[in-house]
């Protein structure tokens, strides 16, 4: 059984770095999505005994993870016109040896955090650790707002299998809440995203930044179609 | 070091069948295309008529175009001998012989690339700088999966990386870097031996060669040395990521072997398989397939020594 849990633990780093390292927004949707079966299923079989409450919780995380987010965010993109590609601000190969270094850096994290309990596995803390880090990173390092929804999920899931270690003492209430909190924030996204595309035409968050009031008098238009690759946050004054 | 009839008798079959899996690739390409395809035993034929042929050397070729063929077959052939059959011992083999393997296939690039570019054409020297990157970013990978396999088992040479140790770290923690492992030993084996994602074996055609064009101005036996030595080394590699798997089984040893062909045969249709179903990849993404390769090897040498 530990072996199948660390199994499952190395296919959720492994898609957490997919969902890095993929050049479509839709398949790093999936991936996240994937990544959160995993982990409801990782919390049935961490758990000794199976109550009626375990089971609502992971049967609610992965239908809430695994298909009604997903759907939600891929009829988003469809509906929002979202083009295809990622457009990170970092590099693919440069995200994906960042992520590397983020999953070292937690392997050493875990070697120093000592608990004062046994856990199933010695994987679930490190593997946690990194996801949540590629999570935050690819929220950073993503130029759609969508990606970072779907960033999101990750860094949620990361937290979600920290919770393993304390499967003990967490209640189940707890879980749901989480769950909840997760629910609501993606779908206020993807209203904010559809709104935000229908009086933009992209949802290019590097420029959120022009949409204080800083020129009241004058008025522009944001580029049609225009996604611009060259610059960064830093020098979007210089074009309005 | 002793000399062991079986490890003998297997990696003289390796030497033996290693063309067959090229034939048995093609089969399933041709097959999956919808053609008949060439024979199985095509290969052979293929290696017998160049054998029977002379060669052509271009007058501005030197010593390095020549002996190159030769080198390649000979750096290879020796990379065949520390080659095991799961537990059963390789030819040869001494502690830190990894680098050997490493070493010797490093030289036979050296070879080749040099050999290209002694023609002076600049057609060469062109894929002689693809392979040169490719293996660049290919070799790291192949040296940190040998670290990985070194802190799972904690031996040092091939053979005891692929022996009995390995069979205990299963159904260890170390289990989930071991299938790390052989995803990263699958894409350095389509990376080293040239094959789809990375490179089209099939095609002379100047976007997409790598291998192909370095061995353009070789004919008759050298071109046969240099056929026979990728062969060579497909198996190589083939044998590596079936010992690893096979790893996992403990049983007589004729068992062992005849597992170990079915795998050979497998590992050649999934070779096949994906060399059907998908495009060569645009020579800027290379590198990043690559990466994947080298992460996932240092991911699994970093999980192996986080449950050690």
């Amino acid at each position: 059984m530990e072996n199948l849990i660390d199994f499952l633990l190395v296919l959720a780093l492994l898609l957490g770095f997919a969902c890095l390292g993929l050049r479509r927004v839709s398949q790093c949707v999936w991936a996240a999505a994937a990544q959160g079966i995993i982990t409801g299923i990782l919390l049935l079989i961490v758990h000794d005994k199976v109550e009626i409450g375990l089971i609502i919780v992971v049967a609610s995380s992965i239908v809430v993870k695994g298909l009604v987010v997903p759907w939600y965010l891929t009829r988003t993109i469809r509906t929002g016109r979202v083009e295809v590609e990622v457009e990170p601000f970092i590099g693919f190969n440069l995200s994906l040896v960042v992520g590397g270094l983020a999953f070292g850096a937690a392997l050493w994290l875990s070697t120093s955090l000592t608990l004062p309990f046994e856990i199933d596995s010695e994987l679930i803390i490190p593997i946690s650790l990194a996801t949540a880090f590629i999570g935050l990173l690819t929220i950073i390092s993503r130029r759609k707002a969508i990606t970072q929804v779907a960033a999101f999920l990750v860094l949620e899931n990361g937290i979600f299998m920290f919770g393993l270690v304390l499967v003990s003492a967490l209640p189940t209430l707890v879980e749901m809440g989480v769950l909840l909190d997760l629910f609501a924030a993606v779908f206020v996204m993807g209203v904010t995203i559809h709104n935000i595309n229908r009086e933009f035409d992209h949802i290019d968050t590097s420029r959120l930044n022009q949409l204080h009031d800083m020129l009241p008098a004058r008025r522009w238009r944001m580029p049609r179609n225009g996604v611009r690759r060259s610059d960064g946050g830093g020098s979007d004054r210089a074009n309005l | 070091m002793t000399l062991d009839a079986s490890a003998i008798i297997f990696t003289a079959t390796g030497f033996i069948f290693a063309p067959l899996l090229f034939g048995i690739i093609n089969k399933t390409k041709a097959f999956v295309g919808g053609r008949t395809g060439a024979p199985f035993l095509q290969p052979y034929f293929d290696l017998i008529k160049l054998m029977q042929k002379g060669g052509v050397y271009s007058v501005t070729t030197g010593w390095i175009f020549t002996s190159a063929p030769a080198v390649v077959l000979a750096s290879v052939g020796v990379v065949m001998l520390l080659v095991p059959l799961a537990t059963s011992g390789a030819v040869f083999s001494f502690n830190g012989d990894i680098f050997l393997f490493a070493g010797l296939l490093a030289f036979a690039r050296l070879a080749m690339i040099l050999a290209a570019m002694d023609t002076g054409s600049a057609f060469e020297g062109m894929g002689a700088s693809r392979e040169a990157m490719i293996s660049a970013i290919s070799e790291p990978g192949l040296l940190l999966m040998w670290v990985a396999l070194a802190v799972i088992t904690g031996q040092f040479s091939v053979e005891g990386m692929l022996g009995g140790d390995l069979n205990f770290a299963w159904s260890s923690a170390a289990g989930p870097a071991i299938v790390l492992l052989l995803v990263a030993l699958f894409l350095l084996m389509l990376a080293e031996n040239a094959r789809i994602p990375v490179d089209d074996p099939t095609t002379h055609l100047e976007l997409t060669m790598v291998h192909e064009v370095m061995i353009l101005d070789h004919s008759g036996p050298d071109l046969g040395f240099l056929t026979y030595a990728a062969a060579l080394k497909l198996w190589i590699f083939a044998a590596l990521l079936v010992n690893i798997v096979l790893s996992i089984y403990d049983g007589p040893l004729w068992a062992t072997a005849t597992i170990f062909g079915v795998g050979m045969v497998l590992t050649a249709i999934a070779v096949a398989l994906v060399e059907s179903t998908m495009a060569r990849l645009r020579m800027i993404q290379v590198p990043e397939l690559l990466t994947i390769a080298v992460g996932l090897s240092a991911m699994s040498a970093a999980i192996a020594l986080g449950v050690r």
